[in-house]
This record gives structure tokens, C-alpha cells and sequence, in this order.
């Protein structure tokens, strides 16, 4: 009897907890349960950027705090260089980088991308009437930070002696004011927030293949998440969302 | 090269690998492949020829403002020499201010505000690194000098021999000897330094790994690498370090 009892509770504790397991929203097996930890370098007007506060601001922390605000996790900054941040989701620190990071081939062996939100192409930014364009960039000195698609693109057409890769793009920004470089090497969105902030700089088009910026998730970890992201995200894109808060953020 | 392109592309289409797999094609990345130890190769040849710069101009401040901090506070009571009291006050406020500040933030002043429009971003981390180890020098040095007794000067200079002389027959090679370890070590601390000029655009080895790292976005193998090869540098010197202590050492009596 007092077995079949025993039996009965335990039975009746197992349907409860399943149940209650059903009851439940999704949860996702992030790095911090019901956080979504974000690699960043919030140097990047006007997608990601930091205000007065320390909070980091810009077009990508909107988007994100939309989708979380669905999928019931809240995101959470990790501000660190860029080149780091893209190692941030393998090494397991965070769940993913969102950085303005081009979706590229050679990084889908580390990271799992979104859909792509927005496309950009690279610029080149030089104090006006300096007279660098595409022909002849290969002659001057080139700003970038160090890992960014403009990083990969200058080394790999002009060279190592051409280029000159910092932690940060304020610091790249800050070198073309002191006349340290002779252009910075950037995507255009960005290159024209720097232009509006810092005087006297023009950006200049470039011939290089637009990109599309998504966001990198840790390879493999989290393919439920990454697909509840996506729909999320898509569902911003039909709306119009994403366009406003890009408008919002270019003003 | 044919066996790290295929095991790399099993790796990027997530099909199982074996851990030697992985590492052949992590150790191959970020050594081989584009022939990327050139780079790390180069970047050593920076970091040692800023470590020399610096090493050098270091010393030689660092022994000009010993001396003249020595010679100033050795000086007889009652005597005050005014001029080397002047330039005891300039030198003080040297040390002071490079020993109160910290490496970092000095050479982004450097590099963003003195030496706001040079391109020679290695030269300006040299000398940004010599300044700074100027002043932690000119204190083991002064420790050194100090350390003598003060008898030993009395008695050179009693035998007949002048200021120059006595110190350079009987003062400097008892100090050197209470100095070598410790300027060792500031030896050590500066090679290591160099890793931060990279902040200014300084291409030395850890800019090196740095654009490694950004391209094969894998941070293990070009980090530890790095810290490797910056641990060889430092056992090599040590061990000459040693062998020059030793040599010093064979007159000792101990």
C-alpha cells in the first residue's frame, strides 16, 4: 500500500513538473539564462555607438531590444574591440556578436548568421579636397580598425605598408584629423556619421561590392534561438521597422 | 596544404572532426597559411629593435638623472651646489610624473598629442617606452650609487683621486653589481611593454597576431603563439643576463 502510494505522489510530482515545463514561455540555453549577451564595439555611429551614460545606443541596439523583447530575453552589452568581438561567441563568452558585421564567408566557419538587414558599401573618408578616390588610394597611408572588411580590403590591395589598423575607429578618426593617415577605409553609414560629427571630412564612393550586415551568433549553439531571431527579425524588415530605425539613426 | 584545405573544409561544414584535425588546421592557419609567420617574424624584429631604442635611450637618462640626483644628495652638509639643485628639482618632477602615470595613457598622449602628426608610429612608441624606463632606470641606478658606503668615497678621494676617477674606479663597479638584477628585470618589463604600441599603430608582434586573429577568427592558436615566442625572448635574455651577472660575480668572495 505504502508503495502504491509513493508510486501515485511520484507519478503526480512528474505530470506536474511536466506540465508546468509545457506552461512555461520557451527559454533559450544562453551563456546567462534569460540574457542575450552581445559582443560589441560601440564605436560604430550610427549603428552602434555609446551615449554619456555608458549605455550603448545606435541602430542594432534598437533592432535587438525589439526582437528580444519577443523571443523574452533581455540583451545585455559586452563592449570590447572589434577584432575581439568576433572571436566573443566561439570562445563561449558571449551569444553572439552585433557589431555592424558584414556577413562573409570566411566567417561562417566561426559564426551562425541571421538574415542579412541592411546593405552598406565601403567608403573612403579623407579631409576635403584631398583628392583620394579609388585609382589612387593605393598611394597614401589608409586608416582602419583593425579586423573590419575595410581591414581585410586594404591589406589585401594595397598592402601592409599601406595600411594601419587601430583598436577603434574613433582612434582611426582621430589619426585622419591629426593628418597620421591620409584616409580611413570605412562603410559608408559610418563614414558619413563621422563626416557630420568631425569638420572638414568628405567621404568618397568606392568600386567594392556592397555588403550585408547581420547578426553573428556562436557556430552551432543555437539553432532554435537563431530561428525564432530570424522570424523575429524578417517580421521587422515586412513591417518597415528596420527602415525606420535606420532613418531614425541616419538623421 | 592539400590536407589542410580539405580537413578545413570539414571543419566549416560541421562534420565531425578528430582533435588532431583540428589542430593541424588551427596551428596551419594561423602559422602557415599566406606564409603569416612572415608577419609574425617581422613584428619580432619591431618589438626588438623598440626594445633596444628604448632600452638604450633608458639607460643613458636614466644615468644622467642618477648621477645628478646622487651628486645632489650626496652632497657635504652645508654645502648646496645651486645648479644641481635646480636640476635635481627639474629631474625630480621627471621621474614623478612618469612614474605617476600609467604606460597607457602616456602613449596616447604621445602618439595622439605631442607627436600628434608623425607617421613613425614605431619610432614615437620607442621613445615613449625609453622615457618611461628612464625613470624607473634612474631609480635602480641611484639605489645602486647610494648603496655604497659612503666611505668608499671618502676614502677614493682621500687617496688623492678626483670626483670622476673615484667614481669610476671604485664606486660604479660595486654598484653595478647591486644594480644588474634589478635593471634585468626593467629589461624584462620593457621588451614586454612593446606589446602595448600597437594601440598607436605600432606593428610589432602582437599587431601581428592581432591581424591574424582578424582574419582567420580563431583566437587561441596566434595569442598563445604570441605569449610563446614573447616567453622565449624573455628566457633567452635572462640567460645572457645571468652569464653576464656570473661573469661579474668572479671576483666575488662569498
Amino acid at each position: 500500500m505504502k508503495k502504491l502510494i509513493a508510486l501515485i505522489a511520484v507519478l503526480a510530482l512528474s505530470l506536474t513538473l511536466v506540465s508546468s515545463a509545457l506552461a512555461e514561455t520557451k527559454t533559450y540555453n544562453t551563456v546567462d539564462a534569460g540574457k542575450f549577451i552581445y559582443a560589441t564595439s560601440p564605436d560604430f555611429p550610427p549603428f552602434e555607438d555609446r551615449d554619456d551614460n555608458d549605455n550603448v545606443i545606435g541602430i542594432e541596439p534598437d533592432l535587438l531590444a525589439l526582437i528580444c523583447e519577443k523571443l523574452g530575453l533581455t540583451p545585455e552589452a559586452y563592449p570590447i574591440d572589434f577584432d575581439s568581438a568576433l572571436a566573443a561567441p566561439a570562445s563561449g563568452k558571449t551569444d553572439a556578436v552585433v557589431s555592424g558585421v558584414t556577413i562573409r564567408e570566411d566567417r561562417k566557419a566561426s559564426l551562425d548568421f541571421t538574415i542579412p538587414y541592411v546593405t552598406i558599401t565601403q567608403a573612403i573618408v579623407c579631409k576635403a579636397g584631398a583628392g583620394i578616390t579609388m585609382e589612387n588610394l593605393g598611394n597614401y597611408m589608409i586608416g582602419v580598425q583593425s579586423g573590419t572588411t575595410g581591414h581585410i580590403y586594404a591589406v589585401d590591395d594595397f598592402g601592409e605598408d599601406h595600411t594601419l589598423a587601430y583598436d577603434k575607429y574613433s582612434l582611426a578618426f582621430q589619426a585622419l584629423m591629426n593628418g597620421q593617415v591620409d584616409c580611413i577605409l570605412v562603410d559608408d553609414l559610418v563614414g558619413q556619421a563621422y563626416a557630420k560629427r568631425l569638420p572638414g571630412l568628405e567621404v568618397v564612393p568606392t568600386t567594392y561590392e556592397p555588403e550585408e550586415f547581420g547578426f553573428g551568433f556562436a557556430k552551432g549553439k543555437y539553432p532554435e534561438l537563431l530561428a525564432d531571431f530570424n522570424a523575429a527579425l524578417q517580421e521587422l524588415i515586412d513591417t518597415g521597422k528596420v527602415e525606420e530605425i535606420i532613418l531614425k539613426w541616419n538623421e | 596544404m592539400e590536407q589542410f584545405k580539405a580537413w578545413q573544409a570539414l571543419m566549416i561544414a560541421g562534420e565531425p572532426t578528430t582533435l588532431w584535425q583540428q589542430f593541424y588546421v588551427r596551428f596551419y592557419q594561423a602559422f602557415i597559411e599566406n606564409d603569416r609567420w612572415q608577419q609574425y617574424l617581422n613584428g619580432v624584429g619591431t618589438t626588438l629593435l623598440v626594445t633596444a631604442l628604448a632600452l638604450t635611450l633608458g639607460v643613458v637618462l636614466g644615468i644622467i638623472v642618477a648621477v645628478v640626483r646622487t651628486a645632489h644628495d650626496q652632497q657635504r652638509p652645508g654645502r648646496h651646489n645651486v645648479v644641481l639643485g635646480v636640476l635635481n628639482s627639474i629631474l625630480k618632477v621627471y621621474v614623478t610624473v612618469i612614474r605617476g602615470t600609467p604606460m597607457m595613457v602616456q602613449l596616447m598622449i604621445m602618439g595622439f598629442v605631442i607627436f600628434s602628426s608623425s607617421r613613425d608610429y614605431v619610432m614615437v612608441g620607442a621613445l615613449t617606452l625609453g622615457i618611461n624606463s628612464g625613470a624607473y632606470t634612474a631609480e635602480i641606478i641611484r639605489g645602486g650609487l647610494m648603496s655604497v658606503d659612503a666611505g668608499q668615497m671618502e676614502a677614493g678621494r682621500s687617496l688623492g683621486l678626483n670626483y670622476a676617477d673615484t667614481m669610476r674606479f671604485i664606486i660604479v663597479p660595486q654598484a653595478i653589481k647591486a644594480i644588474l638584477p634589478a635593471l634585468g628585470n626593467e629589461f624584462i618589463v620593457l621588451l614586454k611593454d612593446t606589446s602595448l604600441i600597437s594601440v598607436i599603430g605600432g606593428k610589432e608582434l602582437l599587431y601581428a597576431a592581432r591581424g591574424v586573429v582578424s582574419r582567420t577568427y580563431e583566437a587561441m592558436y596566434p595569442y598563445i603563439g604570441t605569449a610563446i615566442i614573447y616567453l622565449l625572448l624573455v628566457m633567452l635574455f635572462t640567460w645572457l643576463l645571468d652569464i653576464f651577472e656570473r661573469r661579474l660575480r668572479a671576483s666575488d668572495r662569498r
